[in-house]
């Protein structure tokens, strides 16, 4: 059943419209990413829910209740923000229990909400110190622990990752998504960071200058992108999509500048299109096996646990990830082997086209 | 090389150092030298004798200045807390509507900018008994006029309400500056939080402005003890002692009645006296911890 609900919903910055009526339906104790670049709308509509702007039409409903008229403190929702905005005049005690002291809770049930969430969060040696005298990842906690004390209906997270290392983010990534699960509270995080999302996330919301380009679950957007634009943004290093065209009839494949790939007959319809696959499903020919592509190895990079190759293969530059650590050298020639049953293929309007 | 480096810091800050002292203490100093004595003029020759420190002995028994001392206290204490409410309201008026405030925080300003002769002449006509605003209004709804720079009981607080009308936009500016640079998210959690825009004001807002209080406070309080165009312009300290203020006694001591000796010694005592209310204040602040 729907718990966070999204109908048509618009914002305009006067004539500027910034999100183009968007429908979504969260269920409840759900963990939904919203994913994007960098303006495509996902803080605005986050802010939208959590009653900080106005929505120019549509509804938001939480908890069955339409939310567009009700103050943030009338919604129900907790929020943790990029920059954790902790109040810096309080302790960590008083910033974690200040929304229960709000709802003028008694002392003694402060407290206990506190040592749970204290206890939660590691955060038992702290609660006497200022956020100032706090590390970046303490202070993340301490959002953490003012969100969860007063046990709301939904957590909204504005990307409250971003200001920490890249080792804390990991630990603070699996941190959340267990919080969360033993909560079970219904959770909406907004992040650019696709890694994130597809670790966190039970579906991910991938947005795209104001719409709602694909919803539903990482691998889902992994393995089956509804465009080029979702099949680019997911996945590192990037899918490689490359323009050409379908042969049909018993001969079919995809041919594009040096490159030909068989496709099963009368599977796909002839014409212009994109196809895209995954570096890691391609892999290097080796001796007597037939080679889909070939070209030069133009940069390399080996991360120990994985070979990234770029080979330029006509007017294409084809990414290559492979688990072998590889003897070429940059400008060696390299075949390679395109998995047919990996390929995905989208129109030339870049919307995917599916196998008949 | 950590000496060396020290040595040439303390060297590059001397020629600044030096600047300062012939700018700012010498006349201090000067000043200090001069009150221990008393000045005259024979046949047009400065004459300087040393009476220790007897001028600051007759301080204490100056009755112009005890009276100024007092309305000083009253005007400090009065004008500065009404222009820091005032501008605390306005500055989080004007935040509050954004962009939109601009012409409105133009206007508050005004008094700021307007010369201290033009406001003498301003407020003069708006106190006037016979034809000022004050009593026009009063009249209209049925009511007598009143002498308000004449009369001793309304002539304090008309000089206190020209003070407030005055600088009270200083006060708006710097408090402007402090609300306008409080984290807006900050803001945003309260409200989530679950608090009523009282709420937030008095557990998030406040807390966070006491330091741009406090300065501003102290800062407005320096400068109306300093109060003198005001007093000058509209009511020259009357009547009687109503209106007396202690920059007010120096002038009628020192230029009026040409006693440079005592003047100097008054002028000491205050710079004396600010100064120290300033380093307390200063220091109280700092073990509250508000300067964050």
């Amino acid at each position: 059943m729907s718990f966070v609900t999204l109908r048509n919903v618009r914002k305009s910055y006067g004539e500027f419209p910034v999100l183009h009526g968007l429908n979504a339906s969260i269920h409840e104790g759900e963990f939904v990413a919203i994913l994007g670049e960098s303006g495509c709308g996902k803080s605005t509509l986050l802010r939208m829910i959590a009653g900080l702007e106005d929505i120019t039409s549509g509804e938001v409903e939480i908890g069955g209740k339409v939310v567009n008229d009700l103050s943030p403190r009338d919604r129900d929702i907790a929020m943790v923000f990029q920059s954790y905005a902790l109040y810096p005049h309080m302790t960590v005690e008083k910033n974690i229990c200040f929304p229960l002291e709000l709802a003028g809770m008694s002392d003694a049930e402060q407290k206990k909400h506190l040592s749970r969430a204290a206890d939660m969060l590691n955060l038992g040696d702290y609660l006497q110190r200022k956020p100032k005298d706090l590390s970046g990842g303490q202070r993340q906690r301490v959002a953490m622990g003012r969100a969860i004390v007063r046990d709301p209906k939904v957590f909204l997270f504005d990307e409250p990752l971003s200001n920490l290392d890249a080792k804390l983010r990991v630990q603070m990534r699996s941190d959340i998504r267990t919080l969360q699960q033993e909560l079970g509270t219904t959770a909406i995080y907004v992040t650019h960071d696709q890694i994130e999302a597809m670790t966190m996330a039970d579906r991910i919301m991938l947005m795209n200058a104001g719409k709602i380009e694909q919803f539903g679950p990482p691998l889902e957007l992994y393995d089956h992108p509804s465009s080029t634009f979702v099949a680019a943004f997911v996945g590192s290093p990037p899918i490689n999509l490359i323009k050409g065209e379908i042969k049909s009839g018993s001969q079919s494949a995809f041919v594009a500048d040096g490159i030909r790939v068989p496709l099963q007959p009368n599977t796909w319809a002839a014409g212009p299109v994109t196809m895209g696959i995954r570096p890691e499903d391609i892999s290097i020919a080796e001796g007597a096996q037939t080679a889909n592509a070939e070209g030069d190895v133009e940069a390399m990079e080996c991360t120990g646990e994985r070979t990234i190759l770029e080979v330029r293969v006509g007017d294409n530059i084809v990414n290559v990830s492979v688990v072998e650590r590889l003897p070429l050298a940059k400008g060696a020639t390299a075949t390679l082997n395109i998995n047919p049953n990996k390929c995905l293929f989208f129109a030339p309007n870049g919307q995917a086209i599916q196998a008949a | 090389m950590a000496h060396h480096n020290s040595l040439g810091k303390v060297l590059s800050l001397t020629p600044a150092v030096l600047i300062f002292a012939f700018l700012a203490l010498l006349p201090v100093i000067n000043l200090f030298i001069v009150s221990f004595h008393e000045i005259s003029w024979l046949g047009g020759t400065k004459q300087m004798d040393w009476v220790g420190v007897d001028n600051y002995v007759a301080i204490g028994d100056d009755p112009l200045f005890k009276a100024g001392v007092f309305n000083t206290i009253i005007v400090v204490l009065v004008a500065t807390t009404a222009q820091v409410v005032i501008g605390l309201g306005l500055a989080l008026a004007c935040s509050s509507v954004g962009d939109k405030s601009r012409p409105f925080r133009a206007l508050i300003i005004l008094p700021l900018l307007i010369p201290g002769i033009v406001i003498g002449a301003i407020w003069r006509l708006m106190y006037n008994s016979e034809f000022g605003i004050f009593n026009l209004v009063l009249e209209t709804i049925g009511l007598s006029g009143h002498d308000w720079l004449g009369s001793s009981s309304t002539a304090l607080a008309a000089v206190i309400v020209v003070d407030v009308w005055h600088w009270m936009p200083f006060a708006f500016l710097l408090l402007l500056a402090a609300v306008e640079s409080l984290p807006r998210d900050v803001s945003e959690a309260a409200k989530i939080d679950g608090a009523t825009a009282w709420q937030e004001f008095r557990k998030v807002t406040l807390p966070l402005l006491y330091p741009a209080i406090f300065m501003t406070f102290l800062f407005r309080a320096v400068m109306a003890s300093k109060i003198f165009d005001e007093v000058f312009l509209l009511t020259g300290g009357g009547p009687g002692t109503s209106t007396e203020v202690v920059s007010f006694t120096i002038f009628q001591r020192y230029f009026l009645q040409d006693n440079a000796g005592y003047g100097s010694a008054l002028s000491v005592s205050i710079i004396f006296v600010v100064s120290v209310i300033i380093v307390i204040a200063l220091n109280a602040n700092k073990s509250k911890g508000l300067s964050q």
